[in-house]
C-alpha cells in the first residue's frame, strides 16, 4: 500500500509516533477542559483561598493587612457567584457559606457593624437553609448586644423566636445549636435592660413554657440537661430562689459528674449569697467547693466570690489572704489571677496604703497589659494622686500612662489591643483635660483603623470636644462639616447634619 | 564493600552514556506522555472525564472528582494507580529499548531508537508478562502482606513503612534482571523471572546497591506525595501538581540510571563469568 521507504519509516517511527500522537490528543483534551465547564469548581477554589486567609488572619493576630485580603477575598465570591447561584443549588451552598464565613470573620475581627450588616445579607442568602438561616439571626442579635444596642437586640431574639422557637420548629431548632435555647432568657435580659419589667416576666414565663415542654417530650440526654440547667436559670432571673435550690438539688441527684457537681455547689452559693442573703451558708459553700473540687473551673471564682463577702463584712485581712490564695495556687487562671491582684491593690487603697496600691497597680500593667484591669491600672495610679490633691504627681502619672498606652497601640499586637489603647490615650488625654489632643487624637483614628467603623463617630465626640470644652464653635462646625462629607447618606451623616443646625441656628 | 563499591561505579558510565542522547529518547517521551496526562487529570473536573478517572481507584465517587480541592488531593492516588497499569502496558517497551539502546552504547554498536523500539516490541508478551507478574508480587506485599504483618505484630506506622520499604527494594532487586534475560537471550517470561532470581542472590549486594540508589534519588518526591493533604493546607493544592511534575522528573532520571546500570552491571558480569 505505502511505498517500501514510507512502510519502513512508518515502522520504525511507529512507536514514537503513536506516543507523540497520544500526547498531543491529551493535551488537545486537556485544553478543552476549563472553569467555564465548571463554574463550581472555581467558585470552591476561591474559596479554599479565602479560607486560607481566614486563617492566615487568624495566626497574624488578626492584623489589618492580612484581614482586608481575606474579606476582600470573601466579597468576591458572593459578587462572582451572586447571579449564578439562584441557578445552581451548589453554587448557592458556596455562596452562602462564603457571606457567613466573611461576617464571622468580621465578628472576630471587632468589626461589629461590618459584621451585623453581613450576617442580615447571609440571613437574606440563606432563605432554603434554616441551619445558617438560624445562626445568622442570632448572630445579629449577638452583636446587637455586643455594640450595646439593646432594643435592636430584643428585636433580632424576637425574629429568632418567632421563626425558630415556634412549636412546629422548636424541636429540630434546639438540635441545630443547643446554646438557642438561651434566646428567650436573653430576651428577658434584654427587657429587663429596656426598663420594661412585664415583658421581661413574660419572657422568662415563656422560656419556661419552652423549657418544660423540651423535658417533656425530648429524649436526648444532652439536650435534657441543657434544658434543665437553662431552667435553672430562669428560676434564678424569676427570683424564685427556692425554686432554684429545689432544682439544684434536683440536678445533684442526676448528674454526678465532678464539673456538674462544682457547678451546681457554685450555683447554689450563689442563690443563698446574692439571692437570700445568707452570707454565712454562701461561705461554707464556697469553702466546700474549693475543698472538694480544687482542680474545678468554678474554685478560683468560689475563693474570689468568697474574698469579696470578707471584704464588704470590713474583714480585709481574710480577704486578702484569699486573694493571695488565688494568685498563688490558679496561675494559669488568668482572668482570676488577675481579679485578685486587682482587688489587692483596692484592699491596699482601703488601708490608706497608696504607695503599696501604686506598686500592685504598675505590676497589673506590667504583667497583664491586655487585660481590663492593665488597661485601668494606669489610670487608677493617677487617679489616687488627683485624690490626695497631688496634681503634679497625677499629671506625671498620666504621662506614664500615655507612653503605656502608646506603646500597646503601636506594637505588633491584636487589634482589639491596638483599638483599646487607642481608647485609653484618648480617656488618659480627657481626664488630664489636654482637650485638643484628645480632639486630635479622636480625628486621626478613623483614618488609621478604617476597618473600624465605630471610630468614624469620634467625629461627633471630637466636635463635642471643640464645642464644650474648648468653647471653640467653628472647630466644632470645621469637624462635622468633614464627618458629613466623608460619611454621606449613613445614618452618621444625618447625626452630623443635625448637630450643625444646631450649632448654625 | 568491594562489591557495593562495584555496583556503585556502574552508575558513572551509565550517566556518562547520554552522551549518546538517543539512549535517553524512550524514556523522554514516556515521561512527555506522563506529564501530559497529569495535564489532562489537572484539567478534567467535571463530568464525563472525571467518572473515568474515578474508575481507576474502586470506591471512589466521580463526584469528589468533580470539587476543589478533593480533585487534586486524589490525584497521587488515582496517578499512581494509572501509573500500574502504564507500566505494564507500555512502560515495559520503553525500558526494554532503553536497555537495548544501553547494550548497544556498551558493545559499541550503532545506537538507533526504531531499531531497540521494534526489537523490544518482538518481545512485548514476555516483557508484559513479566512486569505484571512484579507488580502483581508488588501491589500484594505493599497492599496486604505488609499491613497484615505489621498489624499481627503491632508494629508502628513508621516501623511498618520502613520495613514495607525495604521489603519492596528487595524483590525489586530479585526480579531486576528479568528484562535483560527476555531481550538477551531470548527466555520467556517465568523463565526469564528464575534467571533473574537467580542471578539477582548470586549478586544480592550489587543488584540491592542499583536498586537502592535510583531510589533514595526518587525519596524526596515520594514523600511529598505521601501527603497530599499536608501539602495542600500548608500551600497549595495546585503545589500538588508540581510535586506530581517533580515526582515524575526524578522517576525519568532514576529510571534511565536504574536501566543504564543493570545493563551494564548484567553485560559486564556475563563477560566476566564467560571469561573466567
Amino acid at each position: 500500500m505505502f511505498p517500501m521507504r514510507t512502510r519502513s519509516l512508518l515502522v520504525r517511527r511507529g512507536c514514537l509516533v503513536s506516543i507523540a500522537v497520544s500526547c498531543a490528543v491529551i493535551l488537545f483534551i486537556s485544553a478543552c477542559g476549563s472553569e467555564r465547564g465548571n463554574p463550581r469548581y472555581a467558585a470552591e477554589r476561591k474559596l479554599f483561598k479565602a479560607r486560607k486567609l481566614k486563617e492566615d488572619v487568624a495566626k497574624g493576630g488578626m492584623k489589618p493587612e492580612f484581614l482586608s485580603k481575606a474579606v476582600d477575598g470573601y466579597r468576591r465570591i458572593v459578587a462572582d457567584y451572586g447571579e449564578a447561584a439562584s441557578q445552581d443549588p451548589d453554587i448557592e451552598l458556596l455562596v452562602l457559606s462564603a457571606q457567613m464565613e466573611l461576617a464571622e470573620l468580621e465578628f472576630r475581627a471587632n468589626l461589629l457593624t461590618e459584621s451585623r450588616a453581613d450576617f442580615e445579607r447571609a440571613y437574606d442568602l440563606a432563605k432554603n437553609v434554616p441551619p445558617a438561616r438560624a445562626n445568622a439571626l442570632y448572630s445579629i442579635g449577638v452583636i446587637a448586644e455586643e455594640l450595646g444596642e439593646s432594643a435592636a437586640a430584643l428585636r433580632s431574639y424576637e425574629r429568632f423566636s418567632e421563626e425558630f422557637l415556634a412549636a412546629d420548629s422548636l424541636a429540630g431548632t434546639v438540635r441545630m445549636n443547643p446554646r438557642y435555647l438561651v434566646t428567650p432568657l436573653k430576651l428577658a435580659e434584654l427587657a429587663g435592660r429596656l426598663d420594661a419589667p412585664e415583658k421581661s416576666a413574660r419572657y422568662l414565663a415563656e422560656a419556661e413554657r419552652i423549657y418544660r415542654h423540651l423535658l417533656a417530650h425530648e429524649s436526648d440526654s444532652a439536650l435534657l440537661k441543657e434544658t434543665q440547667f437553662n431552667l435553672l436559670t430562669t428560676h434564678l432571673q424569676q427570683k424564685r430562689w427556692n425554686d432554684g435550690l429545689a432544682l439544684v438539688s434536683e440536678l445533684r441527684k442526676r448528674y454526678d459528674e465532678p464539673g456538674d457537681r462544682s457547678s451546681l455547689l457554685y450555683i447554689e452559693a450563689k442563690i443563698h449569697q446574692d439571692g437570700m442573703g445568707d452570707l454565712p451558708k454562701a461561705l461554707a459553700l464556697y469553702q466546700s467547693l474549693v475543698e472538694k473540687y480544687p482542680e474545678a473551673q468554678e474554685a478560683p471564682n468560689a475563693i474570689l466570690a468568697a474574698a469579696g463577702i470578707h471584704r464588704e463584712s470590713g474583714r480585709l485581712d481574710e480577704a486578702m489572704k484569699l486573694y493571695d490564695t488565688v494568685r498563688g495556687t490558679y496561675k494559669d487562671r488568668v482572668a482570676a489571677v488577675v481579679e485578685a491582684e486587682w482587688q489587692i491593690a483596692r484592699i491596699l487603697e482601703l488601708k490608706g496604703d497608696a504607695e503599696g496600691a501604686s506598686l500592685q497597680y504598675r505590676s497589673i500593667y506590667t504583667e497583664f497589659s491586655e487585660t481590663l484591669q492593665g488597661f485601668e491600672a494606669p489610670l487608677r495610679i493617677a487617679r489616687n494622686y488627683q485624690l490626695k490633691g497631688q496634681k503634679d504627681a497625677a499629671h506625671a502619672a498620666r504621662n506614664q500612662a500615655l507612653e503605656h498606652y502608646e506603646k500597646l497601640a503601636a506594637g505588633q499586637r491584636a487589634m482589639g489591643t491596638k483599638i483599646m489603647a487607642e481608647e485609653y490615650i484618648i480617656r488618659t488625654l480627657s481626664e488630664d483635660t489636654r482637650w485638643r489632643e484628645a480632639a486630635e487624637k479622636l480625628l486621626s483614628l478613623p483614618g488609621r483603623y478604617p476597618e473600624y467603623t465605630p471610630f468614624r463617630e469620634n467625629y461627633l465626640r471630637a466636635a463635642s470636644i471643640y464645642e464644650r470644652e474648648l468653647k471653640d464653635k467653628s472647630g466644632a462646625i470645621e469637624t462635622l462639616e468633614r464627618c458629613v462629607e466623608k460619611y454621606p447618606g449613613t445614618e452618621l451623616a444625618q447625626a452630623a447634619q443635625k448637630e450643625l443646625a444646631r450649632l448654625t441656628k | 564493600m568491594k562489591r557495593i563499591a562495584r555496583a556503585l561505579g556502574i552508575f558513572k558510565p551509565a550517566m556518562e552514556s547520554l552522551r549518546h542522547g538517543a539512549t535517553v529518547v524512550p524514556l523522554l517521551l514516556y515521561f512527555i506522555l506522563k506529564l501530559a496526562l497529569i495535564l489532562l487529570y489537572a484539567s478534567s473536573y467535571t463530568k464525563p472525564l472525571s467518572t473515568y478517572w474515578a474508575l481507576l481507584v474502586p470506591n471512589t465517587n466521580a463526584e469528589a472528582l468533580t470539587h476543589y480541592p478533593g480533585h487534586l488531593l486524589l490525584m497521587p492516588r488515582i496517578l499512581g494507580r494509572l501509573d500500574l497499569i502504564l507500566e505494564i502496558v507500555l512502560l515495559v517497551v520503553v525500558q526494554a529499548a532503553t536497555v537495548l539502546l544501553f547494550a548497544a552504547v556498551a558493545r559499541r554498536e550503532r545506537v538507533r531508537v526504531g531499531t531497540s523500539m521494534r526489537a523490544a516490541g518482538r518481545r512485548y508478551l514476555h516483557l508484559a508478562l513479566a512486569a505484571a507478574i512484579a507488580s502483581a508480587v508488588l501491589f500484594i506485599m505493599f497492599e496486604y502482606a505488609v499491613p497484615a504483618l505489621a498489624g499481627s505484630a503491632g508494629m508502628p506506622r513508621g516501623l511498618e513503612a520502613t520495613a514495607g520499604t525495604l521489603i519492596g527494594l528487595v524483590i525489586q532487586a530479585f526480579f531486576l534482571f528479568t528484562l535483560p534475560f527476555i531481550l538477551f537471550d531470548g527466555y520467556a517470561a517465568f523463565k526469564a523471572i528464575g534467571a533473574s532470581f537467580r542471578f539477582a542472590g548470586r549478586h544480592f549486594p550489587e543488584s540491592f546497591t542499583i536498586v537502592l540508589i535510583p531510589f533514595i534519588l526518587t525519596m524526596p518526591t515520594l514523600l511529598l506525595s505521601l501527603n497530599p493533604g499536608a501539602i495542600a493546607f500548608q500551600l497549595s493544592p495546585e503545589f500538588l501538581i508540581q510535586a506530581q511534575i517533580a515526582g515524575e522528573f526524578m522517576e525519568f532520571i532514576a529510571t534511565y540510571l536504574l536501566l543504564g546500570a543493570l545493563t551494564l552491571y548484567f553485560l559486564e558480569t556475563r563477560i566476566r563469568e564467560e571469561t573466567r
